[in-house]
């Protein structure tokens, strides 16, 4: 039990929209273990990016959150404002899908990495060597100068890398990463990734990997966790996801994205992704199933364990193997 | 070439193409990277192509190749700096000569020739219901329709992009991502046009609502004939809808041919890394050696010497 590092179980959060309270997470429960990658994907609306935020305790004022999320065994949504800022600080550290928009434009790359060094009362000198070593580790020879620039000087894929120095500054156990390649060309997006990947394993850091694009979750990850409608729908060893997904959904969702080499009609999944307020009180991926049956309307069903994977699907055992969606353009 | 049963399109050309690009190129002038001045960058150079009738071409690139430059030239968005763009009269209307210049002259292009976007949250009027949206274009380039005429055309839109009447008294937000890139179709289908701008056009989509719309521009270029110039940085989503393919970099075509030869066969080094790149069942990402930044190719501002201080 103590040897997972992150356990998130029976989560439940609520977030005011427009002055009434809304479900953005019907029920979460995974856990990450010390050195583990564990991809967590899902469409918009899925809940994925609440998931991250909830764990990092930074949902918005009147948000409610029930259940527990436990860090080393500590209870994180009862943390004391103390003890939050050493967790927040250096236990975990969060990387985001849009690097511009979590950086100061106005302040020099080595004001943005030396931030926290310096409010940690470390040395100047000290703090600036590790960050430009921290800078070359992450593909950026020139730390010295680049610490001299400001962001819109950097491109992208740069300001990108320089999110990883900074995330791996704090020697953090537990990083979160948002989409954090979704906003990069595919050549940068590659790159970054490799880096990060690199960087992660050889710190034997866990990680929470958020993103929509199974394949990418697949090729960093150890296990994934689907998500749907504020829903954890299936998860299981990364490894083989594309033989092995039991939920319909997690099926669907591999037939629809094309392969390069097989042109044909793409199979797709009928409808649209559904927020998690809009969900009724059975299944959540119900109104979207070919293979819903009444059971699956009246009763929500839980994860349990299939063959190895856990998935939330009262029909999982019946339909192993023999799930197929319509290739059609009209839905 | 081999042939593909599931290509529903007689791939021949021949007779006038509905598109034709050549020697297209544009300067924009930027401030320089030290901002003491101005410097000229070269966003597109020397790109030529014809697209023929019910055609299909991806013009595939990252960001900063040019594509969407090129893209916006085509639809008269953005003038070239020199080449020309000859676009095919409208199936039936009177030939417009070389020297309009007037709103006549860009309503008629707009006939020949339309574009749908990235994003459908920003490209349609948050006010105007769908029904307003599709008939307003109708209005426009079909003056001698009558009401009921255009009620059954807005109708025929919405059947063939997948909606239906009960879509018709809503306003876009309160469509789904999906349904509003449904939308922006129907509308740039509504006026005939024989060129079919599709820029980025699934992109921002959820992966299950992607392959529905890739689904549908498969069908309706079989249905209608239009030719498509699909835009993309996305080379998975541009087998699905094109025959053939250009493959652009820092604003120049590196690569051009069939779809599936390009992919298959690419003979651009930059094509292979960009191949590379794609995720797909059982990829890794592999640290290569630094690409060039895109977009860097910068000419000295004649009077204003590049002072190397």
């Amino acid at each position: 039990m103590t040897s997972q590092l992150l356990e998130v179980d029976g989560l439940h959060v609520d977030i005011p929209i427009r002055g009434r309270l809304r479900s953005v997470i019907h029920d979460g429960s995974f856990a990450i273990a010390r050195g583990e990658s564990l991809g967590l994907v899902g469409e918009s609306g899925s809940g994925k990016s609440m998931t991250a935020r909830t764990i990092m305790r930074l949902l918005m004022r009147g948000a409610v959150a029930t259940g527990s999320v436990r860090f080393d065994g500590e209870d994180v949504l009862a943390m004391s404002p103390a003890k939050l800022r050493r967790y927040q600080g250096a236990n975990v550290s969060m990387i985001y899908q849009d690097p511009r928009a979590h950086i100061n434009p106005v302040r020099t790359i080595g004001d943005f990495l030396l931030e926290g060094p310096a409010a940690r009362g470390v040395p100047r000198r000290e703090a600036h060597d590790r960050a430009v070593d921290l800078l070359g580790q992450v593909g950026i020879a020139d730390g010295g100068r680049r610490m001299r620039q400001y962001p819109h000087q950097l491109s992208g894929g740069l300001l990108q890398r320089v999110m990883i120095a900074s995330a791996l500054l704090t020697s953090p156990e537990l990083l979160l990463a948002d989409e954090p390649t979704t906003a990069l060309d595919v050549t940068t997006q590659e790159e970054v990734m490799a880096i990060l990947d690199e960087q992660r394993q050889g710190r034997q850091l866990a990680m929470l990997f958020i993103t929509h694009d199974l394949d990418l979750a697949a090729a960093v990850t150890d296990r994934m966790a689907v998500m749907y409608a504020g829903m954890i729908i299936e998860v299981g060893a990364s490894e083989g996801i594309h033989t092995e997904a039991r939920h319909p959904y997690t099926v669907g969702l591999l037939g629809s994205r094309p392969v390069i080499g097989q042109r044909s009609r793409i199979q797709t999944v009928p409808g649209r992704p559904i927020s998690a307020f809009e969900a009724g009180s059975g299944c959540v991926f119900a109104a979207r199933c070919p293979f819903r049956i009444d059971r699956c309307v009246a009763e929500r069903p839980a994860l349990r364990d299939v063959g190895g994977r856990e998935v939330a699907c009262h029909r999982a055992e019946e339909l192993q193997g023999r799930i197929e969606f319509p290739k059609e353009a009209l839905t | 070439m081999t042939t593909d049963p599931t290509r529903d399109q007689d791939h021949v050309e021949e007779g006038e193409p509905v598109l034709e690009v050549r020697d297209l190129r544009k300067v924009f002038r930027v401030r320089s990277e030290d901002s003491r001045g101005t410097e000229e960058l070269v966003a597109v150079d020397n790109v030529s192509f014809s697209l023929h009738e019910a055609g299909s071409l991806a013009v595939v690139g990252e960001s900063g190749s040019g594509k969407t430059t090129v893209a916006r030239m085509i639809a008269g968005l953005e003038t070239p700096t020199s080449g020309t763009v000859r676009i095919a009269e409208p199936a039936q209307a009177p030939a417009a000569g070389g020297t309009l210049s007037s709103r006549s002259a860009r309503r008629e292009r707009h006939r020949r020739i339309q574009m749908v976007f990235q994003d459908p949250y920003s490209s349609l009027n948050p006010q105007h219901t769908i029904q307003r949206c599709l008939d307003d274009v109708l209005r426009l380039h079909f003056r001698d329709l009558g009401t009921e005429a255009r009620a059954a055309r807005v109708a025929q839109l919405l059947e063939y992009v997948g909606l239906d009447d009960r879509h018709l008294s809503l306003r876009p937000r309160s469509l789904s991502g999906g349904q509003r890139q449904r939308v922006a179709i129907a509308r740039a289908l509504a006026c005939e046009p024989r060129v079919l701008i599709l820029d980025e056009a699934v992109s921002a989509l959820d992966v299950s609502v992607q392959g529905q719309i890739l689904n549908l521009l498969g069908d309706l270029r079989s249905t209608l004939g239009v030719a498509y110039l699909f835009v993309s940085h996305d080379l998975a989503v541009v087998q699905q809808v094109t025959d053939d393919a250009i493959v652009m970099h820092r604003g120049v075509v590196v690569e051009r041919g069939s779809t599936d030869e390009v992919l298959t066969s690419p003979s651009a080094e930059y094509t292979r890394r960009l191949l590379d790149a794609v995720t797909r069942p059982g990829w890794k990402p592999m640290r290569h050696s630094l690409l060039e930044r895109p977009v860097t190719r910068l000419l000295p501002v004649p009077g204003r010497a590049h002072s190397g201080d």
